[in-house]
């Protein structure tokens, strides 16, 4: 089994409660952030040590909930300082990106870091759309057509156009080619069943995340190999990554108190702004096509949110406790999941650093040993 | 659509107003310059019913006695509003206009859907801004294209009579304090309008409401001065018509459907 030391890279020290989306930078002090980020690259350079496999960042704008616009630029810097772990970008956005900066950029990351790169090809939250002034309607074509074009900037060594729907390149030559051939492994997110269709059907890692319970999970994955087997292929666990938030401490009672008190931050200040702005596009775009499908997505977050930490353990939502009690929480995931990969949020909210560094101790000691042959 | 002029009586004496189209009523209060019918206002009123009063003294019409201060401008277009526009409606103010229409709206919270302030006057945060009294740079901080003027210039005694008039309704407030505390119970939703070349309305002002008007978004027009209308006409009747019509949603981008 494989491990993503994933950083969201939140910013911990919000004061008050922030009433919309986007959020004001008003008494956000830069320096504080400097060091932020000088700490969170720390965590994730050491991961590598610690016995994670890959080291991932995704993409966010305009809010305390990550402060990480472009992952690519914490990539890189992954990429210099790192030698064996790979480096998941999960990803970036592509329908809001030029997709051929993006067929760039990670065929820059992909050959600085040896053939190192994990593409992630998201279609991001609903409200993302508006930081660039993106139609939420087009999410899925521009999605569908910029994969297509990356992969077409990275495998072919002659120059070509592109006459698209959304894309129009005359003249497009990328320099450098990823080392990885025929091109870096994708993933993609496939926690519904109008995204299982594109991530099966394009041979991608599909990623399942804010799950709500096992069964639901489950249902998701088996669906997807379905699909999958329609285009001729079988997953295997190494396609199948599940997301959870994690807190490893020394007794359960110490990872449940951290946990609560880390998702209170994350829930009711990271989170909160986005609930009216996610609902504005919800309501006012075809983001997903069907309407049922948008309902589930608000109701997931919201049944995540009322939740108590032993109902989240429970429900295989999240993965808290001491050692011996996370091994046996990631040996269900993937006895009932059949999943390989495991994108563990180290860093939720704002739980303290020290927290976050004893809890890689404790997996390189106590958890990695057990697990990695899993 | 043209516009009439038409008179109405008050409790404190009779008001002259502008009003043209048809649709939903918009109440139109103008800057210190007095009326203007710039472009995004007549396009308006292909979609909207839209009413401009004259605030006293202002374009040339008799002063009414008691009305000697903002507050009681804002009374009088309170009244005004009520016997003519309607219980509810929108409300787009200019620079002084949206002095006046911020007090509105927060005298009168449930008076006002969907309110736009242009250039918004009334928050000089150290003294900043403010029309200089050179006529050429008067000319500067009011049109960064002042070739988009349509309409001649008013007369000279107008100008100066309209000057007198706002002087003496705002008596040399910079910053009105008593506003800004009560601008979080401004409940409609609010669209701020800004000019990147406007040095009349310090950026300051934009932010400070921002920052205190509940559900307000705020939109810096790109090379637009003080008149943001006669400069950039397409893209303030196009959010204009975004806010009047999609509120807060108008911040999405509706691709090929719209």
């Amino acid at each position: 089994m494989k491990f993503n030391f994933f950083h969201l890279m939140p910013y911990p020290d919000f004061e008050g409660v922030p009433h919309e989306w986007p959020v004001s930078t008003h008494g956000v002090d830069s320096r504080k952030v400097h060091e932020l980020y000088r700490s969170y690259v720390e965590e994730m350079v050491d991961a590598e040590d610690y016995g994670f496999d890959w080291l991932g960042c995704n993409e966010h704008h305009y809010s305390p909930y990550g402060l990480n616009p472009n992952p690519n630029l914490i990539a890189s810097i992954l990429a210099n300082r790192t030698k064996k772990a790979k480096i998941a970008i999960v990803g970036n956005l592509l329908p809001l990106l030029n997709p051929i900066r993006v067929a760039e950029e990670y065929a820059v990351i992909d050959v600085m870091s040896g053939g190192r790169l994990i593409a992630g090809f998201l279609r991001g939250i609903p409200h993302e759309y508006i930081a660039y002034n993106i139609p939420p309607s087009e999410s899925r074509s521009r999605l569908r057509e910029a994969t297509e074009l990356i992969i077409k900037a990275w495998t072919e060594d002659e120059p070509f156009g592109w006459e698209g729907e959304h894309y129009q390149f005359p003249a497009v030559s990328i320099w450098p080619k990823p080392i990885q051939k025929p091109h870096p492994r994708i993933l993609m997110s496939a926690s519904n069943e109008e995204s299982a269709e594109f991530v099966a059907k394009s041979r991608a890692i599909m990623g399942v995340t804010l799950i709500q319970d096992i069964a639901s999970a489950k249902r998701a994955i088996e669906h997807f190999k379905t699909v999958a087997r329609g285009y001729g292929w079988q997953p295997t666990p190494d396609d199948i990554l599940v997301g959870q938030q994690i807190c490893i401490a020394d007794t359960d009672e110490e990872a449940r108190e951290h946990m609560a008190r880390a998702q209170a931050y994350f829930h009711q200040t990271l989170m909160r702004p986005q609930r009216s702005a996610q609902q504005l596009v919800l309501q006012q775009s075809r983001y997903y096509t069907g309407s049922e499908v948008g309902e589930n997505f608000q109701k997931r977050l919201a049944t995540l949110r009322g939740r108590t930490v032993e109902e989240q353990i429970e429900a295989g939502s999240i993965i808290c406790g001491g050692p011996q009690s996370v091994v046996k929480q990631i040996k269900r995931l993937r006895n009932e999941l059949g999943c390989g990969l495991l994108n563990l949020t180290v860093k939720v909210g704002n739980m303290p650093t020290q927290v976050v560094r004893r809890g890689m101790e404790l997996f390189r000691d106590r958890v990695a040993p057990e697990v990695a042959g899993l | 659509m043209s516009f009439e002029l038409k008179q109405a009586e008050l409790s404190a004496g009779r008001i002259s107003y502008h009003v043209g189209g048809s649709g939903k009523p918009v109440l139109h209060l103008h800057p210190a310059g007095g009326v203007t019918m710039s472009r995004p206002l007549q396009e308006l009123t292909k979609t909207h019913q839209v009413f401009a009063p004259v605030a006293p003294g202002f374009d040339g019409t008799g002063p009414i006695a008691s009305i000697t201060a903002l507050s009681d401008y804002v009374g009088l277009v309170a009244e005004f509003a009520g016997r003519l526009v309607g219980d509810r409606f929108d409300v787009i103010g200019s620079s002084f206009g949206s002095w006046v229409a911020l007090w509105l709206a927060a005298r009168h919270p449930k008076m006002v859907d969907h309110l736009i302030l242009e250039v918004p006057a009334g928050f000089r945060f150290g003294g900043k801004g403010g029309l200089p009294v050179d006529p050429d740079e008067r000319m500067k901080a009011l049109y960064a294209h002042p070739e988009r003027l349509e309409a001649p210039g008013k007369p000279a005694e107008i100008m100066a009579a309209n000057r007198q008039t706002y002087e003496r309704l705002i008596g040399g407030v910079m910053v009105d304090e008593e506003l800004s505390a009560r601008l979080a119970s401004i409940e409609a939703v609010t669209l701020i309008l800004l000019g990147t070349e406007d040095p009349v309305v310090p950026p300051e002002a934009g932010a400070h409401l921002k920052r205190h008007i509940p559900a307000s978004q705020r939109v810096f027009v790109y090379d637009a001065a003080h008149s943001i209308a006669i400069d950039q006409p397409e893209r303030v009747f196009r959010l204009w018509s975004a806010f009047l019509e999609r509120g807060p949603g108008f911040v999405l981008n509706q691709g090929a459907a719209a």
